[in-house]
């Protein structure tokens, strides 16, 4: 910068400090977001999720979208990484942890199928159980397969929401959070409207920056006119 | 000099010990520029950073020019994301929440300081530069006269960087101490508050005690 040579700033990141109790719901953004990135609410454990000691899958929220609306996202969550380019270290780093969870997913997709195909089967072992039993040993094996694959679509579907889970997670990660995007629009709209003033009467309104800059301002004003109509 | 309380600004975090901001701050910070960014040409001119200063400070007008002219160090007429994001941790660094954080960035980011405060490019900084920039650092003019008179080893009224490190230095050290006492200071009233208060409490006991035995006999 003042050099215009090396890099004077570097950006580095440190653990942060405790927390101080908070004024408002959502003070300090930027500390709030990095110690408690998101905070569990109470216990509420659904049938087939996979629960650790604090009844959290890796100490996050429960809050995962329901399943049929998956491929939706996940076309929406490429197709958004697509626009972008990827253009930054941070953003390519997103797009590849996305990849794999989706290639998770799909395995996990092809696993069903299988089973799926395989509880067919058993289905029709399942017919020929009801003639009497042969031998108490072919019983217990099939209540052991039958066992095993309740299992398997029990930690598919854990495996399913956990996927659900990330890509959700990874999509709230690159995102600012709403009410700190309204403030820094507003904030930027009210500076911007004082500068368009200065900028008619030193310059005047003809000028290709005014308009430029009255542009901006204007595309501003419509998508905070935006955001109040449909809240 | 104080940053706004409620604007964008104020919801940003300084490390304490590296007197910088996280990468996600940064990112907020990069988003926030872009938006004011209005020409599409990575950096603000003089007008849109009047405006801003003017907006989320409490610094007078001259004092905004005086702060646009030491950070355009080359004289464009524009300020990029860089010297930008210097400015926002210097006004950070005022912040009651982080302590008054002014003596530690300066000891953090002591070249970058004095390559600000040396307004001429001469390798030091004279008396009268220093003076005119020290409300950025909260420094009092009795603290700068001290200080010249402290540090300044060659004696002659000019600062170079060996000097203004060793100040950076002391008066970090200073600060350190200052804000442990009064954190002892501090703790000291509340012991002496918790201990008035268990000796208000254990006297009505004692009364209400004695009241009871009275009315029984």
């Amino acid at each position: 910068m003042l050099d215009g040579g090396s890099a004077p700033f570097p950006l580095m990141e440190r653990e942060p400090p405790p927390p101080r109790p908070a004024g408002s719901a959502w003070v300090r953004w930027g500390r709030t977001m990095e110690e408690e990135p998101f905070k569990a609410p109470p216990d509420h454990q659904s049938p087939g999720q996979v629960s650790r000691p604090n009844g959290l899958p890796n100490g996050c929220t429960r809050a995962t979208p329901s399943q049929p609306h998956l491929s939706m996202q996940l076309s929406e969550v490429r197709g958004s990484s697509g626009q972008e380019g990827g253009g930054t270290v941070f953003e390519a780093c997103e797009w590849d942890s996305q990849r794999g969870l989706q290639e998770d997913v799909d395995k996990s997709i092809s696993l069903r199928d299988k089973d799926r195909f395989k509880s067919e089967d058993l289905d029709q072992h399942t017919l020929l159980e009801l003639e009497p039993p042969r031998s108490r040993s072919l019983g217990n094996h099939l209540v052991e397969v039958a066992s095993e694959s309740e299992i398997r679509k029990e930690s598919l579907s854990s495996a399913w929401e956990h996927a659900d889970f990330q890509l959700y997670l990874a999509e709230q990660q690159k995102k600012l959070p709403l009410p700190l995007r309204e403030l820094m629009e507003t904030e930027a709209l009210e500076i911007l409207t004082k500068a368009l003033k200065s900028y008619r009467s030193k310059i005047g309104e003809n000028h290709f920056l005014t308009k430029e800059l009255q542009r901006r301002v204007e595309e501003l004003q419509r998508r905070r006119r935006l955001l109040w109509t449909s809240q | 000099m104080r940053v706004k309380e409620g604007s964008f600004l104020w919801y940003l975090y300084l490390d304490k010990i590296y007197c910088l901001l996280s990468f996600r701050n940064v990112k907020a910070l990069l988003e926030y520029f872009q938006l004011l960014d209005v020409h599409r040409k990575n950096t603000l001119n003089d007008v849109l950073f009047y405006h801003f200063l003017r907006y989320v400070t409490n610094l007078k007008s001259k004092q905004i020019r005086m702060v646009f002219d030491m950070l355009d160090w080359n004289a464009v007429g524009e300020i990029g994301f860089e010297e930008f994001y210097l400015l926002v941790c210097i006004l950070l660094s005022h912040q009651a929440s982080t302590n008054y954080l002014e003596e530690q960035f300066m000891y953090c980011h002591s070249r970058h300081v004095f390559r600000l405060l040396d307004i001429n490019g001469e390798q030091r900084i004279s008396t009268s530069n220093f003076n005119t920039y020290r409300f950025l650092f909260n420094i009092k003019r009795e603290q700068l006269r001290e200080f010249f008179h402290d540090f300044n080893t060659t004696g002659d009224r000019h600062l170079n960087y060996k000097e203004f490190k060793i100040y950076t230095i002391f008066a970090n050290e200073k600060s350190k101490e200052k804000q442990r006492m009064e954190r002892e200071k501090e703790e000291k009233r509340k012991r002496l508050k918790s201990q008035l208060k268990e000796l208000m409490y254990q006297v009505g006991v004692s009364q209400r005690f004695l009241k009871n035995n009275v009315e029984h006999e």
